[in-house]
């Protein structure tokens, strides 16, 4: 009924799959954010500056290439550490929830730990001046106030791991698992045009799920009476931090080994295999730089990273920055219809990018033979994949930003219109600053993605159209898993490099140069 | 191929290429086609059954070219909707590292059933697959389904392209691969210890064909593309892709089985059979999925 | 009730000395002020008395109990002091009777003791009437008492104020002043309160330390300091009213 040559059972089983697979990503990565949060800003935990940006990093890595590199690792038959896991390897359900929550992590995290960072620590200091030892202090005044950007961040990572496609095809597929996104692509892929409708059927049930979830999240977070962690006028004050003494060295030591088991074990696997001259010989003595001299050489290469360049980096300061209008307009002046885009932008976060990538083909088809009637051609692939990529993830920035400006104290506003600003001046000389650790997050989150981003741009391109996923993506299809590591390990190096040097930082630190 | 070709048109025409796997090529133009009209001229990718559908749905321009007079018939549309222009071949694929001791790898497609092999084969997913689709609906009807549910019960990977399940056997995953002979042999030429072996119950013919999409601006351009891809200096590019040429007087790709001697053995094909598979697509589908993908 | 003390306290912090060492005595019962002008480091110092900052050195003792020492560093929920934050700190998502019951909450009084002393607290601080109030329904000043009322609900040995008027309008500074005094005076209760505004040290301590750049200047009473100001910074200080 729902889609040819599969059965409606297995349609509900992919259903059941992919909402499963989301929720327990989504309490996983909120709980574990939550932690990481918590540990960063308000313990003494070794390292914290590092730590706080480095915990931020594991979403830099795009999933297909998490994927390839996990399966280095944990394939049953010869990953490397694959005596790690339980019988299976890193394949199936609870691979891809270890995989998903690794990136998934970083929207939870992020949002609590400018929600700790925002907060008043005078609140949480009067607790542990009342008695409250750490954990109280937590459950009781931190939690409640930080509720709003925990279900936040947990709502964006529920709704990433049910549009997610590239770990789910690495990893459940070979274990004939699958999610509703793997389903639609196999539609669009081998269903013929007649798949193309079922896809998007398909993709219908996907959205409603979305629907619910994100209509959920809203009524959690203004079930809350009125919060408001305010801001202290002008008193930059430090927290006093939690002693973790005696557990200081084991605390600081597991959550060095957690970064370096995310970040670090990928990052070699792929360099592992990029090294090597034919996929599965991973012994020193026979690395080669020939794969990197291969793909560093293409002429795709070069084009594609001008183009992912000036794709992403253009497209989600834009992003940004409209988000960050928008959600003054909504939290700050009342504007009902500025609430209303921010909401819808959850539906476009939520569609895998398969179906975005169709629903754009048939606008841009629409859009040529339009052109065409008065003798104009739009012929630039690049056009669409920008476009996709703005509406994929335009929410992620709109939802914080907006979250950011609910925590703010009003009159911090206030006194600068008074004193005669105008909702220029006011937006960029008090909310920028006052918001721009949490709109560098934003920039980070939707900037990355876009820069590496593989299953939109693979349907969209064209003739000129190269990107760097396009490239990893014909490389992997035509070439061998060394090259196409090769290129992983470069792109996800530069990610890294990038996500590094952002690292804790206020974006006019950026924007100044220091 | 690209070079040649914009060499053989006329100089104020510009040759816009775009490549990728036959199924994202696929999923574009059939996008298009839905929304009303695709930007392609000419396609060419290696599922046979696409062009079934698309000639089905009067999306074609026929086009009875003298330049593919020398195709055998069987690959060629009665009606000149399309032709076929070289072949890819489906066949076992094998990492010889594996198989030091004296069981050697499998020799046959009935091999592949022996659990002597459980856990040790993979195979790219016909749901994405063109070629692995087309390999999957000629199996079926020479050995029926059972043959696999014995796959099944070998614990068969069936997953990802071509590509992956060379991975799968350089990496020793998975050692024994039904896989395209084109790539086995591309790896073999860059280093990789993989070989061929051409199964005696007969290789499986994945008809490469290209077609003149009906709606196309430039007909006679399109046409004289079409023509190209026929000529020698086409077909000699094809061989070096690895693929094998559908013209009797062309060479065969290096390392291969010369085709004098594949054809022996292939499995058959021909329009009636393409038509048939084609009625029975869904079908073959969801038997796959509840065969093997459950 | 006993006397708090500190010996040799310093605090070092980024590579800046913010206190010099110090000592100094609080008797029990005395209404100490912390006096000086902004940077000064007299907000450390209650902090670090609080437990919330660790000192650089020295000794921190509190009756028989040493709070901070070699190998002693008493962390702030197990000090029993109250404390006033200039911010107020009342928790927006507690109303009036739940943030002053907290204290007691946490440290396991049983439910009835517990709203028996709130309700004495509260009285003292003229909010009996708002106990369902939330932060936002209430003005600065009603937020300011309440904050005061959970600092004393627990009868601590030593309450702590950090420049808890500062966001005051001057006539409600006015009333608070004569109110905490009046508090001092009924409770008995040991106060250190620190602030950059002479007039509230003068009008209610009755032993001043006056704070600059990390180092005690002078201290003493209010009526001592007044006719004998140190000549330099105190004098300075004190000659701008």
């Amino acid at each position: 009924m729902f889609a040819d040559g599969v059965s409606n059972s297995a349609v509900i089983e992919a259903l059941a799959r992919s909402l499963s697979l989301s929720l327990v990503v989504a309490l996983v990565s909120g709980a574990t954010g939550c932690l990481a949060a918590w540990l960063v800003t308000r313990s003494d935990v070794g390292g914290s500056r590092a730590l706080a940006g480095l915990f931020s990093m594991p979403y830099a890595i795009p999933a297909y290439l998490l994927g390839m590199a996990w399966i280095v690792l944990g394939n049953p038959a010869v990953g490397a550490i694959r005596e790690l896991f339980p019988e299976g390897g890193i394949y199936g359900f609870h691979g891809m929830v270890l995989v998903e929550s690794t990136v998934a992590f970083a929207f939870p995290y992020l949002e609590l730990k400018a929600g700790f960072e925002r907060m008043d620590p005078s609140l949480e200091e009067a607790a542990r001046t009342s008695g409250a030892g750490p954990w109280r202090v937590f459950r009781d005044v931190s939690f409640p106030l930080l509720w709003p950007p925990l279900v936040n961040g947990m709502c964006l990572s529920f709704l990433y791991t049910l549009s997610s496609f590239g770990v789910p095809a690495m990893l459940g597929m070979p274990v004939r698992q699958f999610v509703l996104t793997t389903l639609i692509y196999s539609q669009f892929k081998l269903g013929g045009m007649a798949g193309i409708w079922s896809g998007l059927r398909l993709s219908l049930l996907l959205l409603v799920m979305a629907m619910l979830v994100l209509a959920l999240s809203n009524r959690l977070v203004g079930l809350q009476r009125r919060r408001g962690g305010a801001i202290t006028g002008s008193r930059v004050s430090r927290p006093g931090l939690v002693r973790l003494s005696g557990a200081r060295v084991p605390v600081t030591a597991a959550a060095w080994a957690v970064f370096a088991l995310v970040v670090a074990l990928p990052w070699g696997a792929l360099a592992f295999s990029a090294l090597a001259p034919v996929a599965g010989s991973y012994s020193p003595s026979e690395w080669t730089l020939r794969n990197l001299e291969y793909v560093l050489n293409l002429p795709e290469f070069r084009e594609a990273l001008v183009n992912s360049l000036a794709l992403s980096l253009p497209v989600a300061t834009f992003v940004v920055g409209s988000g960050f209008v928008l959600a003054f307009a909504a939290v700050r002046r009342g504007s009902r219809l500025a609430a209303r885009l921010v909401e819808s932008m959850g539906v476009p976060f939520s569609t895998p990018g398969t179906v975005i990538a169709i629903l754009l083909i048939f606008a841009a088809t629409w859009v040529s033979a339009a052109l065409g009637r008065v003798g104009l051609s739009l012929d630039s692939p690049l056009v669409w994949i920008a476009l996709a990529y703005a509406v994929k993830y335009c929410a992620v920035s709109a939802r914080m930003l907006t979250a950011a400006y609910r925590q703010v104290d009003p009159s911090l506003e206030e006194a600068a219109v008074v004193s005669g600003a105008t909702t220029f001046i006011l937006l960029r000389t008090i909310w920028f600053p006052l918001l721009s650790r949490t709109v560098l997050a934003a920039w980070f989150l939707t900037a990355l993605p876009m820069f590496t981003e593989l299953t939109m741009s693979v349907l969209l391109t064209g003739p000129g159209g190269a990107t760097l996923g396009t490239v990893l993506f014909q490389l992997q299809e035509y070439a061998d898993q060394p090259s196409a590591a090769a290129l992983a390990w470069i792109l996800l190096s530069a990610a890294l490099v990038g996500a590094f040097f952002m690292r804790g930082r206020r974006a006019e630190e950026i924007l100044e140069g220091r | 191929m690209r070079e040649p070709l914009s060499k053989a048109m006329p100089p104020d025409v510009e040759v816009m290429w775009f490549q990728s796997g036959s199924e994202n090529i696929a999923s574009k133009v059939n996008a298009e086609l839905a929304a009303g009209a695709s930007r392609a001229d000419l396609v060419l990718t290696s599922d046979p059954f696409w062009y079934y559908e698309l000639k089905d749905q009067g999306c074609l321009l026929p086009y009875k070219s003298e330049a593919a007079r020398g195709i055998p018939d069987i690959y060629v549309d009665p009606d000149g909707a399309y032709a076929g222009v070289r072949l890819p071949v489906m066949v076992i694929g094998y990492n010889p590292r594996y198989f030091t001791d004296n069981s050697g790898p499998p020799r046959s497609w009935k091999d592949l059933a022996d659990p002597r092999f459980k856990r040790l084969i993979s195979m790219p997913n016909p749901l994405e697959s063109g070629s692995s689709f087309t390999a999957v609906a000629l199996l079926q009807s020479r050995f029926g389904w059972d043959y696999f549910e014995r796959l099944r019960a070998n614990d068969i990977i069936a997953a990802g392209g071509n590509s992956s399940v060379i991975t799968r056997m350089e990496t020793r995953e998975r050692p024994v691969g039904i896989v395209l002979l084109e790539n086995v042999l591309k790896a073999w030429d860059k280093g990789s210890p993989v070989r061929p072996v051409y199964p005696t119950d007969g290789t499986i013919p994945v008809l490469s064909p290209i077609a003149i999409l009906r709606d196309t601006r430039n007909p006679e351009l399109a046409k004289k593309a079409y023509d190209w891809f026929f000529s020698d200096e086409a077909q000699r590019a094809i061989v070096r892709g690895s693929m094998y040429s559908l013209i009797e007087s062309a060479p065969s790709p290096e390392h291969s089985l010369p085709y004098a001697e594949l054809k022996k053995s292939m499995m058959p094909w021909s329009a009636g059979i393409l038509a048939q598979m084609f009625a029975e697509r869904a079908v073959i589908k969801s038997k796959f999925s509840e065969t093997v993908l459950r | 009730m006993s006397d708090l003390r500190l010996m040799g306290v310093s605090k070092r912090f980024g590579g800046k000395d913010v206190l010099m060492p110090m000592d100094m005595l609080v008797t029990n019962g005395a209404f100490v002020s912390l006096l000086g002008p902004s940077g000064c480091g007299k907000t450390t110092l209650l902090r670090l008395i609080a437990g919330l900052e660790t000192p650089s050195s020295g000794q921190i003792v509190l009756g028989n109990t040493t709070l901070y020492g070699p190998g002693v560093n008493i962390p702030p929920e197990k000090r029993r002091f109250g404390m006033v934050f200039q911010s107020y700190a009342v928790w927006p998502h507690m109303n009036v009777f739940e943030n002053v019951e907290y204290p007691l909450k946490v440290r396991g009084m049983a439910r009835p003791e517990r709203r028996e002393r709130v309700m004495k607290t509260l009285a003292l601080v003229h909010m009996e009437g708002l106990t369902d109030r939330y932060p936002h329904q209430l003005s600065g000043g009603q937020q300011q008492r309440a904050a005061l009322a959970r600092g004393l609900v627990m009868e601590p040995p030593v309450l702590l104020l950090d420049e808890p008027l500062s966001n005051l309008d001057a006539r409600l500074r006015a009333e608070m002043r004569r109110e905490i005094r009046d508090l001092h005076r009924s409770l008995g209760i040991t106060i250190l309160y620190v602030t950059h505004d002479q007039r509230e040290a003068f009008e209610m301590a009755t032993r001043i330390v006056i704070i600059n750049e990390g180092r005690i200047e002078q201290e003493g009473g209010p009526g001592e300091i007044r006719e004998n100001p140190t000549p330099g910074f105190v004098s300075e200080f004190l000659s701008h009213v």
